[in-house]
């Protein structure tokens, strides 16, 4: 039992010193859908200040994220369903 | 086509779904115009989102609330109404597509096979990047963006996009695919969509 929970320890420092690109921005994506265990938020961090092209893409990639969720939620950014389109529907609905 | 006591207990099913915003509405929602006023905009945008045509939209949101009611039975009651809802709207919408592929050969999807190395590396500075993101045209561009993104990646994107609150679990649930699955396709789409703006504005000179 006890060497399981070793091995998923040093699963994680094993992610902490071998995270790539790749898995940095795959952990930037996952980061604005979940919250991320220390062990990854460790290994980004330490990836990122290494390395200038994942600290700009995950800039970019949030920044990116804050603005398309800005622009959805601003409800007059998308015609709600018209009137006539409405009355329609439930026409249909109701036949 | 529905009877009444279908319909009722459709109504009544679908009042724990009432989303946040619009917490005023009465508790109970017994009549069609309430059920259309609580999910029929967001089912709207999201159609918009992914046909650009209001006219298909409309026909879409009207195909799926027809088909909602005719499938009522079916409706097992254990997602919300509203994922529910979405996840026929996104069959309609991939009925539309297929439907539109069969009529014109498409041009495939090119955007699929952009190498990760290009995808991984920014091209243009964090200000510049900033400062094109804030710009008028933005949604255009991410018009444009979203056309050439391979259906499934999309529709994945868009669906997070417009559930903000939703669990993913949930999400996952209505588009039938594992957690792990999903985080992987919207992965992709959040690189392709940033590469794809990227591209757009370096040709633009900025």
């Amino acid at each position: 039992m006890d060497g399981r929970r070793e091995m998923k320890f040093l699963s994680k420092i094993y992610l902490i010193l071998t995270l790539d690109c790749e898995q940095s921005a795959k952990l930037t994506s996952d980061g604005m859908d979940r919250q991320l265990d220390w062990s990854e938020r460790v290994a980004s961090t330490l990836h990122r200040l290494i390395c200038g092209e994942s600290r700009r893409l995950t800039a970019q990639m949030n920044e990116l994220n804050r603005m398309l969720e800005k622009t959805v939620a601003q409800d007059g950014h998308l015609p709600d369903l018209p009137e006539e389109a409405r009355q329609r529907i439930l026409r249909q609905i109701k036949r | 086509m529905v009877n009444e006591a279908q319909f009722a207990r459709f109504m009544i099913s679908s009042s724990p779904s009432t989303p946040p915003k619009q917490s005023n509405a009465p508790e109970l929602c017994n009549t069609p115009e309430l059920w259309l006023e609580q999910h029929g905009n967001l089912l709207y945008k999201f159609a918009l989102l992914r046909v650009r045509d209001s006219f298909v939209a409309e026909d879409l949101v009207q195909e799926t609330f027809v088909k909602a009611f005719a499938k009522f039975d079916s409706f097992r009651g254990d997602a919300s109404v509203r994922t529910w809802l979405f996840s026929i709207l996104r069959n309609e919408i991939s009925n539309y597509y297929r439907a539109k592929k069969r009529e014109k050969k498409n041009e495939g999807e090119p955007e699929s096979a952009i190498p990760m190395d290009q995808l991984l590396c920014p091209q243009i500075s964090k200000q510049q990047f900033s400062s094109s993101v804030e710009k008028e045209e933005f949604w255009d561009v991410v018009q444009i963006c979203f056309q050439k993104m391979p259906e499934h990646l999309l529709a994945t994107f868009l669906c997070r996009l417009t559930n903000p609150v939703e669990k993913i679990d949930d999400l996952c649930n209505s588009l039938g695919i594992s957690a792990s699955n999903f985080s992987v396709r919207i992965f992709r789409a959040r690189l392709l969509l940033r590469e794809c703006l990227e591209r757009f504005w370096m040709v633009d000179g900025k």
